[in-house]
């Protein structure tokens, strides 16, 4: 299964979250592959720790594969991460692997050329022989990337392959509207899809909302002090909820919410259950909210009963 | 079988070579006829085929111009100037393979030639300079990816990527497992006895061979490095991959059934050595087992397999 992590604006936790879902699904035992499409900024190196692709590797990354025809190295975190998370993983009676396919360092945008979604479709289904998931991680807003994948995927050999798209944003106004405008917008996925052979209404089935940083009225009791603030903040969450109802990013359309949790906020990175019982830096709500999200990934009657 | 040279030309002293192991990305075993068509990569060209005792479906040799600097270990220098010749083969419509192969001789000139004059014997690399041939052994079986010096790795993958991407396949995964990767290298001389020494690399389903042969052993040599390629994917992917997972399956209340039954129905018939090819080919063969006890091995995780498939069929997990 193909997953595409995007989002219309930065700073959503887009790749954070999405490094931390493949997380989980390693740990429950899946070979997870983790694809740095962010040509121009990689950055899931940083988030796995592994220091020699920390803002992408030197060379045989992910834009040398498209932009010069080499091979796309594979990195078991397990091997080059300098996380004790990560590093654990193989000693975790029945997990799975997780393996990152950098970016490159002096990478940049590029225009697509003839050959490209051939050489990204051949990608995906040598992958996909075996890895049971992949993760795609798209840049932020409408860049060559996304459409690059929208093309490899509507090729007729990736036609049995599960493909869904996972849209990130955060829990504000101007974000929902930014992350619907990406998505149903003139210049939007939808859009994008059908000029290079989706059917629009079959892509939009396979696309799916995470609302991020999303401060949690019930954990966050300490910052939310006095009467009158949550009462302003539960009026306006409730509002912001029958915004998305009204664009088609309401909850059923809703794959993951994850709490906002400073220590994310400020140090971008895996983080597992010693996190929050062992060091009690992070929330436990967080990691909650990662796994439940890592779960929706193959919930069919999520992703079927619309 | 491959040609090796034109008789005329000196016989090879060293043979370097790379297989590939996969399962072909198609729902179900492909019959005899698609397999056949799957492998006619050259319009025109013959496709082999052998029915028993395994099916086995040979693409005909594709041939790849190099001329690079060979990767030498310790000290000394070469230029390989020549031709590769790799092909795919289907087992039993199911597991497919990429081989590419290559036969060093040293050159007669300094400089390079017409391509013509490689062209009439294809799969021969001329050596320019004068290394030592257990030099050139190490540097090619210890070469990194990508390689430095004649890149198989890159040949092969090619055969595979371009037999999968087919449109003749429906391209659904009905398991995943690795591909394997056995890089092979071989030392030809006259009355020599086949032996064969064999390493597992710490990548993960990589391995290397070091043979030694007669010239006209090459076929064979080749042959038996493909045949080891299968048997070991065979035993790592129902070892590593489905009795594994279904272990962890089990515990977990998931239900493994499918994959089970796969490596029972489709994996295990594919277990034969090939001991009946030639004499030859048995002492090299019988000689891996007497180390390695392969045979032994993959019986007991079938056993293994069939335990686990009754433990599910008589015990169903709470969740399916």
């Amino acid at each position: 299964m193909l997953i595409f992590a995007t989002s219309d604006k930065g700073g959503t936790g887009r790749s954070v979250i999405s490094c931390n879902m493949a997380y989980r699904r390693a740990l429950q035992g899946e070979m997870v592959a983790y694809l740095d499409f962010d040509f121009g900024s990689p950055t899931a190196g940083a988030i796995f720790d592994v220091p020699k692709a920390e803002r992408g590797v030197d060379s045989f990354g992910l834009h040398s594969y498209f932009a010069r025809h080499t091979e796309a190295q594979q990195l078991d975190t397990a091997l080059h991460s300098d996380s004790d998370t990560l590093r654990d993983l193989p000693r975790v009676s029945g997990a799975g692997r997780l393996v990152l396919l950098p970016g490159d360092r002096d990478g940049g945008e590029f225009a697509i050329s003839a050959d490209m979604p051939a050489r990204c479709a051949q990608l995906f289904l040598k992958l996909d022989r075996e890895f049971d998931l992949c993760v795609v991680d798209l840049s932020a807003g409408r860049s060559y990337a996304v459409d690059l994948v929208l093309e490899a995927t509507a090729r007729p050999e990736l036609s049995a392959l599960t493909c869904r798209w996972l849209v990130f944003h955060r829990w504000t106004k101007q974000h929902i509207l930014a992350a619907h405008g990406l998505v149903f917008g003139e210049k939007g996925l939808l859009a994008a899809g059908e000029r290079r052979g989706h059917d629009p209404a079959e892509l939009n089935k396979a696309v799916r909302y995470v609302r991020t940083a999303v401060v949690d009225l019930g954990v966050d009791q300490e910052s939310v002090t006095r009467a009158a603030q949550g009462a302003w903040l539960r009026a306006y969450d409730q509002k912001l909820r029958e915004q998305a109802d009204k664009l088609r990013m309401g909850r059923a359309r809703l794959a993951g919410q994850i709490p906002y949790d400073p220590m994310l906020q400020w140090s971008e990175q895996v983080i597992d259950d010693s996190d929050v019982r062992g060091l009690k830096i992070a929330n436990q709500a967080t990691v909650q909210a990662f796994e439940d999200l890592a779960a929706k990934l193959t919930d069919e009657s999520f992703w079927g009963g619309l | 079988m491959p040609r090796v040279a034109e008789p005329d030309s000196p016989a090879p002293t060293l043979a370097l070579g790379e297989v590939r192991t996969c399962l072909i990305q198609n729902q179900g075993a492909l019959s005899t006829p698609a397999s056949v068509a799957l492998m006619q990569l050259i319009p025109g060209s013959p496709v082999s085929k052998v029915e028993r005792p395994v099916r086995r479906v040979i693409s005909p040799e594709q041939v790849t111009g190099i001329d690079c600097r060979l990767n030498i270990a310790r000290e000394g220098r070469g230029r390989a100037i020549g031709t590769v010749l790799s092909h795919a083969v289907v087992t039993n419509g199911r597991v497919l393979q990429g081989s590419a192969h290559v036969a060093l001789t040293p050159a007669e000139a300094p400089e390079r030639r017409e391509w013509r004059h490689y062209l009439r014997c294809p799969g021969v690399v001329e050596v320019v300079g004068s290394p030592n041939p257990n030099n050139i052994l190490d540097g090619f079986l210890t070469d990194s990816t990508p390689a430095r010096g004649v890149d198989l790795a890159s040949i092969s993958d090619r055969v595979i990527e371009d037999v999968q991407g087919s449109s003749k396949l429906d391209h659904r995964t009905p398991l995943r497992a690795g591909t394997g990767v056995v890089r092979w290298a071989a030392t030809l001389a006259p009355d020599t006895v086949p032996t064969v020494g064999i390493v597992k690399s710490d990548v993960s389903n990589v391995h290397t061979i070091r043979l030694r042969g007669r010239p006209d052993d090459l076929p064979m040599l080749i042959r038996f490095c493909e045949e080891f390629a299968l048997h070991e994917w065979l035993l790592t992917t129902v070892m590593d991959v489905i009795v594994a997972r279904a272990e962890v399956d089990i515990e977990r209340d998931r239900d493994p059934l499918e994959s089970l039954l796969f490596a029972l129905d489709q994996l295990a018939p594919l277990w034969m050595p090939p001991t009946y090819l030639s004499e030859r080919m048995k002492v090299l063969w019988d000689g891996l087992e007497d180390r390695t006890h392969y045979t032994t091995l993959f019986k007991q995780q079938v056993t293994r397999v069939r335990d686990l498939r009754d433990q599910v069929k008589i015990r169903p997990p709470r969740r399916f």
